[in-house]
């Protein structure tokens, strides 16, 4: 059996969204690119491709000129930019993971103490490694699931499924140690 | 639980926020785009009011070769659980440079965790193991000898997505009756292929097509 593989925008209001996004963040999302591909072509490539992404899941955009999306779109350009020029690098398609215990959202969000120290969490955000960084803002701020995130971080679902985990973690020892100080 | 999470939301917003702050306007940034990119962009937004999944560095060829085939179909997996959906169908993605492998929606994986673990059934000589990990979801192992030539070994659920390079001495071959991608290399060899429980992947510094294609039909169970 064969098919060809479409990804359709449904909806008017999903096709005026999808243009809204490429008039107000094309040039910001080409500057990311830019800044890790260091090349003219693969940066309008990567920006390409983000689209495509993002068009197979415009659900979970909300306000398109939302402070909310402007960090998803630069996320996903830097994340398929990093996975453009890893590309050609056989190693990097192996997963390096170490087995890693699941924490459950909801302990993990009652760990947090988020009502007693918000601008703690978000300090502790802000120096969070990249990779579990991103996971977490996909899961949590824009709502996807880990298939969701995987497509569009160009990961694999495993690997996703992990990261969120170990980023939940790490948030909770860097918080824990800034308390401790 | 819902308004810690939206808290949780707002924190992440928050701290990007302030990342964002040091990215220029767009109106600050003076880039040009390339005709073929507005060209490209432009059937994405306009025609047809939908997207055709295609990387833009060719698009034309793109258009014929973005298809999805279904690749394999498992109907023998009724015997290992019969209350699950006894299909497995494999979609493979193919793109000018590289083809993307991943199982279809409406599939259900036999297994959701690693059940049997297997190994490679005898090493060449002079390798070594230098890295073992293990989880619910994966093996990955490395060997390496004096020269620090590696060889790897990667045992996924069948819900892992590969890409597998396809302009560089990329074949289709078979592994004990199921379908195998092959990538040959001057100096390393990568195989992908699964027995319709798990995916497994060989990367050996082998330039010989029958040498990689012997190590992955006899693997074994680990002891």
């Amino acid at each position: 059996m064969l098919a060809f593989y479409m990804t359709f925008i449904d909806g008017e209001d999903d096709k005026d969204k999808f243009e809204i996004l490429y008039n107000t963040y094309r040039k910001r999302m080409v500057y990311a690119a830019f800044s890790v591909l260091n090349n003219k072509e693969d940066a309008e490539d990567a920006v390409h491709d983000t689209f495509i992404k993002i068009a197979r899941n415009m659900k979970a955009i909300g306000d398109p000129e939302s402070d909310e999306t402007l960090s998803y779109v630069l996320k996903a350009v830097k994340n398929t930019a990093i996975n453009l020029s890893k590309k050609n690098t056989a190693r990097n398609r192996h997963t390096q993971t170490q087995p890693v215990e699941n924490i459950s959202d909801s302990e993990f969000l009652d760990r947090l103490g988020l009502r007693e120290n918000i601008d703690e969490v978000v300090k502790a955000i802000k120096s969070l490694n990249g990779i579990y960084r991103d996971v977490l803002f996909y899961r949590f701020a824009a709502g996807m699931d880990i298939k969701e995130i995987a497509d569009l971080l160009g990961r694999n679902k495993t690997t996703v499924r992990q990261q969120i985990v170990r980023g939940k973690k790490k948030l909770l020892e860097i918080l824990e140690n800034d308390l401790r100080d | 639980m819902k308004n810690t999470k939206e808290l949780f939301a707002k924190a992440l917003i928050e701290a990007e926020r302030t990342d964002n702050a040091a990215v220029p306007g767009e109106e600050e940034i003076n880039w040009e785009f390339s005709e073929k990119f507005c060209r490209s962009m432009d059937m994405l937004i306009k025609k047809n009011n939908r997207i055709k999944l295609s990387t833009r560095r060719t698009v034309t060829k793109s258009l014929l070769a973005a298809i999805v085939a279904v690749l394999i179909l498992f109907t023998g997996l009724m015997s290992c659980a019969v209350t699950r959906e006894p299909i497995i169908r494999f979609v493979k993605k193919v793109f000018p440079q590289y083809i993307d492998i991943s199982l279809s929606e409406e599939s259900a994986p036999p297994v959701n965790s690693i059940e049997t673990e297997y190994t490679l059934a005898g090493l060449p000589e002079g390798f070594m193991l230098d890295t073992y990990q293990k989880d619910e979801y994966h093996v990955f192992v490395i060997w390496k000898n004096d020269a620090e030539e590696e060889l790897v070994f990667s045992q996924n659920l069948l819900d892992s997505t590969f890409t597998m390079d396809n302009e560089h001495n990329y074949q289709e071959v078979q592994i004990n009756g199921y379908e195998a991608y092959l990538n040959v290399y001057p100096l390393n060899s990568i195989i992908k292929w699964t027995d319709g429980v798990y995916w497994f992947t060989i990367s050996a510094p082998v330039s010989d097509k029958d040498e990689i294609l012997l190590m992955a039909e006899n693997i074994c169970e680990k002891n």
